[in-house]
């Protein structure tokens, strides 16, 4: 700000200072919804002991209505001060791979709910989400993604097929995570009180294909990948599926989700 | 830009010292201070963060004064390149170095004109304080020009207008205000002569920060973000004898920020403060509410940020200076509280009579306030209303029985029981209700000129998770360079939020040295993570281990 504009901006706020209220019905500006070029991966870091982090996951849930849950794509990773990894009497869902995570990224003194959307800044304003989602959703991308999964059932273990087609051939990495919906277990509420049935959805299990993925390796624009992983006794295979995202410096150029399917 | 500020200081202290009026010379004042850490180890038993070996860790800051008839000057260098465990973090850019303060002020006959750094409170600061705190990181002083102007006797007038400096920058927000004080006994005779003092204040600030950014109500409405924050402040204050009374009343317009889940309601504080003094005997009695004045100069600034505040609630908690009363603090809620205070101290007459005080604290929420509080369903709305006098669950209660006497010239003791619930899960997200009964007892033997010996023994007794401490401590004082100090601190150590592990050792050895207006502290020790807290404004602490120094000069 330079003088002159410091001086013009205080004579204007005292001649405004009567004028500052803003009517209810003027309070909110229609905002186009984007149009989806790119699929959108959501990284909420969250916890347990988080009493912000249910309000979060609310926001996840209205931008998923708005666009799709095909195109918005949330993974919880329960990590950081406020994760908790569970004991004799509570169910946690902080696991390792989830710390290491967490460590990556941030300091120990990062407060929660933190999300990174498309591997870009760390944002903890979760109402903003939705503003950041929409301008990474109108990037366009050469990169798709084709997923397929067969488990069998008796023996647990899965076997992953993975394309990835990019004409551009740019380099990156491909990660393939397993998440889980529908563990109940506890939960703070923004009120400070425990949730003891609450629900927890697209909880991140375990990477498939190590912490940060394997190298593309482009033969004529497509990359195949193959991947085993015996999914552990305790989690409901019917609830899991796979999320296979292509990242590189710029951020998450792709991503995609699947249900897991039984043979 | 440091540098330019750093050349400009050179300058003005060259310029001054060479001006002479009347043979009246210009004084020059100043300060150093630096805290440091010596190669600061890994303990993991007590959750410390990993550093480079050798690393070296330093708060440091210069300050030089010059006064003069006409001209005063002045200007802070800090050098917080690596700074001490915990005041840097994801929400406060305190590291960096530089001369972020450097003020010049003209003193004429009834007007004081400020350019540059400054720090101002009006009132009480519900709408303004701007100013440092060197324990907390804190420095939020204004940019600009500040007038202050004395017009008639008992009259005082002031007016500025800056940006608040946020750690190594200036925030995009302009913020102006003035303020008008009528000391009334000033101008009638006969109230002096009565002993009476009545003072009427009253305030006004303005904040402008641009309503371009982009704040969601939902996935497609943006908020419709208002240019112009304004904030006002009534008070009275009467003496008359040993009685005192303070009413203040303050309001703000909408102001849709972080702190507040973008809500557009009003928010103001009301405070009334009753006090009597008489000849040993002193009485408080005082009653604040407040809701939704959290007052920013940038209005996305994250609720973890120390930075970016223009006004301050005051707590109305007790600092309290021993270690096991201190290691829960209250941390002022912005969305709303009422807080309430009495005590009552009485000394005995006489050279070794005893002195009795008694303090007794209670804070809790509105109706509905904590509602307004990371409630994304609240955005673009009024927000959630309390009725005015519904106290809403209890956040920070503490009852403090003290006592000390100096029994003859060799040896004095000091004592204080205190019963407290602190609410862990509304200051710090978790942990439920903390009740805890402390108990202290702190004894000084001066043997002779030349030796003094202090001890404290305390211990905090609770049935929470976090368990029993104690403490304990022993400082030698030679007179008149020297002092040692040993202390211990037991108690469950906490190395992740809401963990407790197993009786803990934090211990601390520190030698002081005094010479003149130099004092040196070397120490070595273990600090507990934990809240540094002043005046209801709260700094995490992260656990640390290592050597300190720390030194100090005036001149």
């Amino acid at each position: 700000m330079n003088i002159k504009n410091i001086i013009y901006t205080a004579l204007m706020a005292m001649a405004m200072s009567a004028c500052s209220n803003i009517a209810e019905d003027e309070r909110l500006i229609y905002v186009e919804p984007a149009t989806v070029n790119r699929n959108v991966l959501i990284e909420d870091f969250t916890g347990q002991r988080c009493v912000k982090c249910p309000n979060a996951t609310v926001s996840i849930e209205q931008i998923q209505e708005a666009y799709g849950s095909d195109h918005v794509i949330a993974v919880a990773i329960h990590s950081g001060r406020f994760g908790f990894a569970g004991n004799a009497k509570y169910v946690g869902l902080m696991n390792d791979e989830c710390k290491d995570y967490w460590s990556h990224w941030f300091e120990d003194s990062q407060g929660q709910p933190v999300a990174k959307i498309n591997r870009g800044s760390a944002t903890e304003d979760f109402s903003n989400w939705s503003s950041i989602v929409a301008e990474e959703m109108k990037k366009e991308t050469t990169v798709q993604i084709t997923l397929v999964n067969e488990i069998d059932m008796n023996s647990r273990n899965l076997h992953v097929t993975t394309i990835v087609n990019d004409p551009k051939q740019q380099d990156g990495k491909l990660q393939l995570w397993l998440v889980e919906d529908g563990i109940v277990a506890l939960q703070l509420q923004p009120d400070g009180s425990s949730k003891m049935d609450y629900e927890h959805n697209h909880v991140f299990r375990a990477s498939i294909n190590s912490a940060w993925g394997e190298a593309l390796d482009f033969n004529d624009g497509y990359s195949d990948h193959v991947s085993n992983y015996t999914i552990p006794e305790g989690y409901v295979i019917d609830n899991c599926s796979i999320v296979a995202f292509v990242y590189n410096d710029k951020g998450v150029e792709q991503v995609t989700k699947k249900k897991i399917e039984g043979k | 830009m440091r540098y330019i500020a750093i050349m400009v200081a050179l300058a003005l202290a060259g310029s001054l010292f060479a001006q002479e009026e009347g043979g009246k010379k210009v004084t020059l004042s100043g300060s150093v201070q630096s805290d440091m850490m010596i190669a600061p180890q890994q303990d993991k038993a007590i959750g410390t963060s990993e550093y480079d070996n050798n690393a070296f860790l330093s708060n440091t800051y210069v300050d030089l004064m010059m006064q003069s008839k006409w001209v005063d000057a002045g200007g802070r260098f800090e050098f917080n390149q690596f700074p001490m465990p915990g005041y840097q973090d994801p929400y406060n850019d305190f590291k960096g170095w530089g001369v972020p303060n450097l003020w010049v002020k003209g003193k004429f006959k009834k007007v004081d004109v400020t350019l540059g750094s400054f720090y101002e409170q009006f009132g009480s600061g519900f709408i303004l304080r701007s100013y440092e705190e060197r324990s907390l990181g804190i420095d939020n002083s204004l940019c600009g020009a500040h007038v202050a102007v004395n017009p008639a006797k008992g009259v005082r007038i002031k007016a500025l207008s800056g940006l608040q400096r946020n750690y190594w920058k200036l925030n995009k927000s302009l913020i102006s205000g003035a303020d008008a004080e009528v000391a009334l006994d000033e101008m009638i005779p006969s109230m002096m002569e009565h002993d009476t003092h009545l003072t009427f204040g009253a305030s006004w600030v303005n904040k402008y920060e641009s309503a371009d950014e982009v704040v969601m109500a939902d996935v497609t409405h943006k908020l419709n973000l208002p240019k112009f924050v304004n904030a006002f402040d009534i008070r009275a204050r009467l003496q008359k004898g040993g009685f005192a009374a303070l009413l203040e009343y303050a309001q703000k317009s909408q102001d849709p920020n972080a702190l507040n889940s973008y809500i557009y309601g009003k928010g103001h504080a009301e405070m009334l403060s009753l006090s009597y003094v008489k000849s040993g005997l002193s009485l408080l009695a005082q009653a604040k509410r407040s809701e939704n004045m959290g007052f920013r100069s940038i209005r996305s600034t994250s609720a973890l940020s120390n930075s970016s505040y223009v006004n301050h609630l005051p707590a109305f908690t007790v600092d309290q200076t021993y270690s096991l009363a201190a290691l829960y603090p209250y941390a002022t809620q912005t969305e709303g509280e009422w807080a309430y205070q009495a005590s009552a101290a009485y000394k005995l007459k006489g050279r070794y009579a005893p002195k009795f005080k008694v303090n007794y604290s209670l804070v809790t929420g509105l109706e509905n306030a904590r509602e307004n509080r990371n409630n994304a369903e609240v955005r673009g709305t009024d927000g959630k209303k309390s009725a005015f006098f519904k106290n809403g669950e209890t956040y920070y209660q503490d009852l403090d029985f003290m006592y000390e006497q100096k029994y003859n010239k060799q040896f004095e003791l000091h004592a204080m029981y205190m019963y407290q619930q602190y609410n862990k899960s509304i200051i710090q997200n978790e942990g439920g209700n903390i009740y805890s009964h402390i108990f202290v007892a702190d004894g000084k033997y001066k043997f002779n000129k030349k030796y003094t010996l202090r001890g404290e023994a305390q211990f905090l007794y609770t049935e929470h998770e976090s368990g029993n401490w104690g403490f304990g401590l022993l400082e030698l004082s030679v007179a008149p360079y020297l002092m040692f100090t040993v202390s211990d601190q037991i108690g469950k150590c906490e190395p992740e939020s809401g963990v407790y592990g197993d009786l803990t050792h934090y211990y601390n050895f520190a030698v002081t040295g005094n010479y003149k207006s130099h004092r040196l502290q070397l120490g070595y020790g273990r600090t507990r993570a934990g809240y540094n807290c002043n005046g209801g404004v709260c700094r995490y602490i992260p656990a640390s281990k290592g050597f300190t120094v720390s030194y100090n000069y005036n001149f």
